[in-house]
């Protein structure tokens, strides 16, 4: 197509959505039973005018997130005592077994005829899954998911517009146009507040997949993601995440409403840990702090490409879960993300975004260890304190006076 | 690589090497393995091989006794291009990177001598790609057997023996084909009398025979 006419489409789809999409997200609240202690997330009287247990919790989760890169850094030397304690006794289909169950935890490429099939199958059902997802919204007069519900005035015209992309997805036409249009509907989110277009970043994982699919996806059998496809998904996937459990504190009420609804949730044992010795008058608190850490955690690894695979799959775990076991039906679009997780987890082409310190890591080997383990050790902890402590720091300034 | 060592420099080599016994069906090394040393084969054989994406491996090399392996990668200093497994009993010397950069930089001959096996090696890949490309699965199966006889083989009462237990599966990812395809062209190869088998391993009674059938391949085109 020419770039013309695609330039065109584009924006057309700009012109029109704001019509078409005249506000539908009204963002449903999980009914709140019991308020929170707001104090425990604001500026108070503890160090740097953070509650202590928040702090507790944080640094606990910066020292997981250092063990991870810790780990990770030393990859190659771990990868050298698998090759050279764990794997020579071994021999035969067991050695081989052993090996590629250690390239599927270190993200190295798996090679087997197996991997290769699930890949595949994830891709088909990650190019696809989106469609269903929007049948689903169609029938159920909502946009997407079934927490926004369309205006029922002009409810007919998104729903056919979601049936005709739906079909579009279905039968791989124009895919670059399907990428654009949930882009295009995503940023439109915006307008509806920032929380309503960051809940549905996942969406947009697709959406890069689209879009960088050629236009005469029709004809061809998009089974593999390459290269940059995988990176730019992992990225993003990660990056939903990681501002979906900043969103979860911030509005915490929100995220207390689900649990208040459904109890059982807050038995997580990732949670359980990290609320672990906090002091019990906010258990409620600390288990919202840690449930939207435990968030920003994986996605910031996925993010990052830390052992892209075990995340991923710890994802898949949690997404099949809460759709089968937690919450039901009203989860079923949660099919993309993990369609999205499984064709990122199924890829070849994992690598981390900290390659620098891998590198130096690998130059000072030949050196004296104490460099080489200080390095990993300063980077694994500066890395993860960043990723924590500022942004958890700036939350207690927020104004949420407007979520009330 | 290491012929024009006198014995001073063996010696001061093998103190450098580890001797290393691997059982049969074992891995030395994975594709994608960071590679931080070389081989040389003492005894038993090794297949080198690469596994594609979708898992299915094709036999590059088969090293005996006197040839050193992964030595490219070695030097390259990235991970490992292919996989090394023992199809018997091995025994090997192994040369860490850190070691033999140091050898060489003090006897820079060797490298000369890795150029040319490497250029010897290169000519090699040339000729299987064009086979590859020109030739049919009969002809690159023969061949294959061909070579096996004049490398690896030994005389016996019943013929020449292919000392490396080979399956039909290693033969056919040898030469790029399927296991049907060449489980049928060695039953036609044992009812012309061309190869016959002797437990793990192959006879070819008449290496004379094969030649033959080998140029008459090539020669038809077929």
């Amino acid at each position: 197509m020419k770039a013309r006419l695609r330039l065109g489409l584009i924006g057309l789809l700009f012109v029109l959505l704001p019509d078409l999409v005249s506000a539908h997200e009204r963002f449903v609240k999980h009914g709140l039973k019991q308020h929170l202690k707001d104090a425990f997330f604001m500026q108070g009287p503890g160090p740097f005018g953070m509650d202590p247990n928040m702090i507790q919790v944080g640094l606990l989760v910066c020292l997981v997130l250092a063990a991870f890169f810790v780990f990770f850094f030393l990859r190659e030397s771990l990868d050298e005592f698998l090759r050279y304690r764990i794997l020579a006794p071994l021999r035969g289909g067991v050695q081989r077994g052993v090996h590629t169950l250690a390239c599927f935890i270190m993200d190295k490429p798996v090679r087997t005829g197996w991997f290769h099939t699930l890949g595949e199958w994830s891709v088909i059902m990650f190019l696809r899954s989106p469609a269903l997802v929007l049948m689903y919204s169609a029938t159920n007069d909502s946009l997407v998911m079934p927490s926004y519900p369309l205006e029922p005035t002009s409810a007919i015209y998104f729903k056919f517009l979601q049936v005709l992309l739906a079909i579009l997805i279905l039968t791989q036409t124009l895919l670059p146009l399907c990428g654009a249009l949930i882009i295009g509907t995503w940023l439109y989110l915006f307008r509806w507040g920032p929380l309503v277009a960051i809940d549905a970043i996942p969406v947009v994982t697709a959406g890069i997949l689209y879009i960088m699919s050629p236009w005469q996806s029709h004809k061809l059998a998009i089974t593999r993601l390459n290269a940059s496809q995988t990176r730019w998904i992992r990225i993003v996937f990660g990056l939903g995440f990681v501002v979906l459990g900043w969103s979860k504190i911030y509005n915490h009420d929100l995220t207390i409403g689900v649990a208040d609804n459904y109890p059982w949730i807050m038995n997580d044992p990732m949670v359980g840990f990290f609320t672990m010795g906090t002091n019990p008058l906010f258990r409620r608190e600390t288990w919202v702090l840690s449930f939207g850490l435990a968030e920003v955690m994986s996605g910031f690894m996925i993010m990052m490409g830390v052992f892209t695979r075990l995340w991923g799959t710890i994802m898949i775990v949690m997404f099949t879960k809460l759709t089968l076991v937690d919450f039901g039906w009203d989860e079923i679009p949660h099919i993309y993300p993990i369609g999205a997780a499984l064709a990122v987890v199924t890829s070849n082409y994992l690598r981390s975004e900290f390659g620098i310190v891998e590198r130096i890591e690998r130059a000072l080997r030949g050196g004296t260890p104490v460099r080489r383990w200080a390095l990993v050790a300063v980077s694994a902890a500066v890395i993860a304190f960043l990723a924590v402590m500022p942004f958890l720091y700036l939350l207690t300034f927020t104004d949420r006076s407007y979520l009330k | 690589m290491f012929q024009r060592l006198d014995k001073n420099e063996l010696e001061q080599l093998e103190a450098l090497t580890e001797k290393k016994r691997y059982p049969a069906n074992t891995a030395v090394f994975f594709q994608d393995d960071p590679s931080d040393a070389l081989y040389i084969m003492l005894s038993g054989s090794v297949k080198l091989y690469q596994t594609s994406e979708a898992g299915k491996d094709r036999i590059l090399r088969i090293v005996k006794r006197g040839h050193a392996f992964g030595e490219l990668a070695m030097i390259e200093g990235k991970s490992r291009f292919m996989s090394a497994q023992t199809l018997e009993e091995s025994e090997m010397l192994r040369l860490s990177r850190k070691d033999f950069v140091a050898f060489a930089e003090k006897h820079t001959w060797v490298l000369w001598t890795l150029l040319s096996a490497l250029a010897e090696r290169m000519l090699r890949m040339n000729e299987e790609s064009l086979d590859l490309s020109f030739r049919d699965v009969p002809y690159r199966l023969l061949h294959a057997l061909s070579e096996l006889v004049q490398e690896n083989s030994q005389q016996g009462p019943d013929g020449w023996k292919i000392t490396t237990p080979l399956t039909v599966r290693d033969l056919a990812s040898m030469i790029g084909s399927n296991v049907d395809t060449v489980a049928r062209l060695i039953d036609r190869f044992e009812s012309d009398g061309l190869l016959k088998r002797s437990g793990a391993n192959w006879v070819v009674p008449d290496p004379k025979a094969l030649t033959r059938t080998l140029e008459y391949t090539a020669q038809s085109g077929v």
